[in-house]
């Protein structure tokens, strides 16, 4: 995605975007850049405004994901449950599933032994299969979709290991250690993006399930309805809010992806109601005038609405609150 | 050795009467926060959310550890390097076990290090002048590096393991980072929060990072580097390392080192 640039995506999603109902057959090809997708989001025009609707709960969703996977995944032993503020975790022995947002944001890990690398990269088809039946059989009661919605296969990523013995002046070929097949929702034709609404289920080098991460919320259509703007205006909002940069550093644009704004449930403060049209754009800033071969960077992303009239929502008009009454900022020993 | 969830193992490092002077029965291991958000003269961009990222990694993880020190960037080159990375006061990189560190980042050819940028205008830390894990009173050191930074652990250019050796020669088992972008938004505020959490429930230090970083939508780059005495060795202190078991691993110094390993994902 990173190298895409909007126009080239524009391109490519007038010819290749090709969306995945939930059931669809696992065989369908259907990977699209995420980028190809999300820019063709944010059309002009009038967009009805949804709210991201409470979960059915942490601890009941937790206990029906357990009983998903010792069914289907073999999952097997006691498992302890902590409540914190805004999540719960339950632990088993070589196991956790952690759930926020009640109920929205799931996050299963278990240990896998240390596996030779894969004897062959899996193709993307192959990963998306595996990552599609594990959505149907132990995700299915998260990962629903209403209305005007569709399962987007954004996939696949890959883990790479690599080495170097200590008398080798090159590394050893990297090798395959894992991967994941990534999922995410569009709505109306509108990718939702920022964070929310995915579905990654990563698997180990032997294609054994070994995590997965899952921000799945039920969409409620509103009454509301609010107009976009072109991308033009989008872009100049972000950049009125660009922070100023050193005369010797550079800014450029990576992207900007466009959909419906929502920044999911794992965060375990405030949270967004409103999903609402917007674009997430991101940017880097390269220190200029280092000696040849040196290089030194930052990755900036910035969220803006996109409507002419965005609706007001807490989360995107009030900073995230320190929490702390001594303040957060460090010491100066 | 201290019990609890989230406490560091150190049984096997040092002798436990020690142990107890050092980490006090309940309080698990040790750790400390470099973390800048504005720089001297705005020399680089401001870093927002930095201070949230790094005081709510503090209140999490101090639920079960020690929090020895959350200190800016400023002179911390020195607390760094080499020869100041241990302080009477035990306030510096090589008086914890784990170090968690937020600012911008780089990787240079001419000379080959890794750098971190300090608060100080034009100041940088050299991984090429550190040598983190063998300057605590009681011989070991500085265990776990974690730097939400850009590009400290770039291998693209086949060069990770000359920029790290020096700062790996000291026995640091096991560098989390990344090796091109992470990225700083107010969605990207809590990594240092989940990371502690993940800490405390016993995943190991490369998933406990892997899975805080991700977010599925900014493309965050995420690597973590370790050592061992050959490649087997190497690639079982990588992926089964963890917050309660890391002092069973031996710090594995200089010429002791046969293997750098290292595993990455690109845009998670």
């Amino acid at each position: 995605m990173k190298a895409l640039n909007i126009s080239f995506a524009v391109a490519v999603a007038i010819g290749a975007v090709f969306l995945l109902v939930r059931h669809s057959d696992a065989t369908e090809p259907g990977f699209v850049p995420r980028s190809a997708v999300a820019a063709a989001s944010p059309e002009p025009g009038e967009h009805p405004i949804y709210v991201r609707t409470p979960g059915r709960g942490a601890q009941e969703i937790g206990e029906l994901v357990i009983a998903s996977l010792r069914k289907s995944q073999g999952l097997e032993g006691e498992y302890e449950v902590e409540q914190k503020p805004g999540l719960v975790w339950f632990s088993g022995s070589d196991w956790s599933l952690r759930v926020s947002d009640q109920g929205n944001n799931v996050r299963f890990r278990r240990d896998t032994p240390s596996s030779a690398p894969a004897q062959a990269k899996p193709t993307a088809a192959d990963v998306q299969a595996a990552g599609l039946a594990v959505v149907r059989n132990v995700l299915g009661e998260i990962v629903k979709l209403g209305d005007g919605e569709k399962l987007v296969s954004t996939g696949p990523q890959y883990e790479y290991t690599a080495g170097q013995a200590a008398d080798a002046l090159t590394p050893d070929e990297p090798v395959v250690t894992g991967w994941a097949a990534v999922f995410g929702r569009s709505v109306n034709g509108s990718l939702v993006v920022g964070g929310g609404s995915h579905a990654a289920v990563i698997f180990d080098a032997a294609g054994v399930l070994e995590a997965f991460d899952v921000d799945w919320p039920v969409y409620e259509k509103t009454d509301k309805v609010t107009t976009n703007v072109s991308l033009t205006t989008i872009r100049d909002r972000a950049k009125e809010m660009e922070p100023p940069l050193g005369d010797s550093e550079l800014r450029t644009e990576k992207a900007i992806d466009c959909g419906y704004l929502d920044p999911g449930g794992r965060s375990r403060r405030s949270r967004v109601k409103l999903v609402q049209p917007g674009c997430v754009r991101l940017w880097i800033s390269e220190t200029t005038g280092l000696a040849p071969g040196n290089h030194e960077m930052s990755a900036f992303s910035q969220f803006v609405l996109s409507a002419d009239a965005p609706l007001d929502d807490p989360y995107w008009t009030s900073d995230a609150d320190c929490g702390n009454p001594q303040g957060c900022e460090p010491e100066d020993n | 050795m201290a019990t609890g969830i989230g406490c560091g193992g150190v049984e096997s490092e040092v002798d436990p009467t020690l142990a107890t002077i050092q980490q006090g029965v309940d309080r698990g291991a040790r750790f400390g926060t470099y973390c800048a958000e504005t720089f001297e003269n705005k020399w680089k961009p401001t870093l927002p959310q930095s201070w949230n990222r790094c005081a709510w990694f503090n209140d999490e993880l101090d639920d079960t550890d020690q929090k020895v020190f959350y200190f800016n960037l400023a002179n911390k080159k020195y607390y760094l390097e080499r020869f100041g990375d241990h302080q009477a006061d035990l306030k510096s990189a090589d008086d914890v076990d784990l170090l968690f560190i937020n600012t911008h980042g780089g990787a240079w050819t001419n000379p080959m290090t890794s750098t971190l940028t300090m608060w100080n205008q034009d100041k940088r830390a050299f991984s090429s002048e550190m040598r983190l894990g063998d300057s605590a009173w009681w011989g070991g050191g500085l265990a776990v590096l974690a730097t939400y930074a850009c590009e400290t652990l770039k291998h693209s250019d086949g060069n990770l393991v000359r920029r790290l050796a020096p700062m790996l020669r000291g026995g640091l088992k096991i560098a989390l980072g990344s090796h091109d972008e992470l990225w700083s938004s107010r969605t990207s505020n809590e990594v240092g929060e989940d990371f502690a959490d993940n800490l405390q429930h016993r995943y190991s230090f490369k998933n406990a990072w892997k899975d805080a970083l991700s977010d599925w939508h900014h493309d965050q780059d995420v690597t973590v580097v370790s050592t061992g005495k050959n490649a087997a060795d190497c690639t079982s202190r990588k992926d089964n390392m963890k917050w309660q078991n890391y002092g069973s691993y031996p710090f594995i110094r200089d010429n002791s080192i046969g293997y750098t390993c290292w595993t990455w994902w690109n845009n998670l």
